[in-house]
């Protein structure tokens, strides 16, 4: 059977999954749940069947605050309020399942999940606050690097939800089949 | 002070760990005992609702174990979830914004894979 993604579940056993990393590890155990049962953020998993939770990644809505832009930078963009977007809060796939592109499985259904959104509510960016060693998994798919991070060990990314809608309207030009 | 009585069925086991401690610790009967340990998960349950968590350190300090239940969990303090939250620094903005006014380089060809691996 083809794995899939779909919304945590409370009765999903998250305890097995192991990333590698220890932060990460202990976020998806002990309080995913509980963030997403609080509304302050919402998990998706993928699912290798039966029952494996082999990724996830987890998303909340967010703002950049306005405040601080000049206004000569702020083109095509609304003066007038903080800049809606979606955080991509944490994104990881378990050691046994890396390399068999779980990753890209995952980002693209938060993407699509992140779409559908912006029919709903608004936003414009997707923003993530990265480990530099991830820096370059998440610019592969448009993410850019924003600079001036006080954290030496993370760096804030973005990409604009405009150019996921591109890439979707590429598909026929380009070949790919569907 | 006013009490309260109640009764209790133990599996047979739990009686043997009850007995037996109650010897460890010298307790002389069932009701001081189960005082001690109602006040034993008061101050982990209040400690929990502080965001602190119980664990066992040993004489250097390290922590060998941490008591994890999903009783405790269940009233674990909200502020130690994660924060949705981003801070800004004014560098962070400044960059943010001028690549943000930038034209939006084309999507790559790992996202237009990605977008369309599933459609």
């Amino acid at each position: 059977m083809d794995m899939f993604v779909r919304k945590l579940d409370p009765t999903d056993a998250t305890g097995a999954f192991d990333c590698g990393d220890a932060a990460m590890n202990e976020y998806f155990h002990r309080y995913a749940k509980k963030n997403q049962g609080h509304l302050f953020g919402v998990t998706y998993v993928c699912i290798l069947p039966p029952s494996h939770l082999i990724g996830f990644y987890t998303i909340a809505n967010t703002t950049i605050p306005r405040a601080g832009i000049p206004d000569e930078l702020l083109r095509g963009l609304p003066k007038y309020q903080d800049l809606p977007a979606i955080l991509l809060g944490r994104l990881a796939v378990d050691r046994r399942a890396q390399g068999k592109k779980i990753g890209e499985l995952l980002i693209s259904h938060c993407f699509d999940v992140c779409l559908q959104m912006t029919t709903i509510c608004g936003a414009r960016y997707v923003i993530t606050d990265a480990y530099q060693s991830a820096g370059a998994f998440y610019e592969k798919y448009g993410f850019r690097r924003v600079q001036g991070s006080a954290n030496p060990g993370t760096i804030k990314m973005f990409l604009d939800l405009k150019v996921v809608r591109a890439a979707i309207d590429l598909r026929g030009k380009e070949g790919i089949a569907h | 002070m006013k009490t309260s009585k109640f009764q209790a069925d133990l599996a047979s086991t739990d009686e043997i760990t009850l007995n037996v401690l109650m010897k460890e610790l010298e307790v002389r009967s069932k009701a001081d005992f189960l005082a001690k340990a109602l006040a034993l998960m008061n101050w982990a349950v209040k400690e929990r609702k502080r965001g602190n968590k119980i664990v066992s350190m040993d004489e250097q300090g390290e922590v060998i174990r941490e008591l994890v239940t999903p009783e405790l969990e269940r009233v674990a303090s909200d502020f130690e979830l994660p924060s949705v939250s981003m801070t800004w620094t004014a560098s962070e903005i400044e960059s943010f914004a001028k690549l943000a006014s930038e034209e939006q380089p084309k999507p790559t060809p790992q996202l237009v894979r990605a977008m369309n691996r599933r459609r």
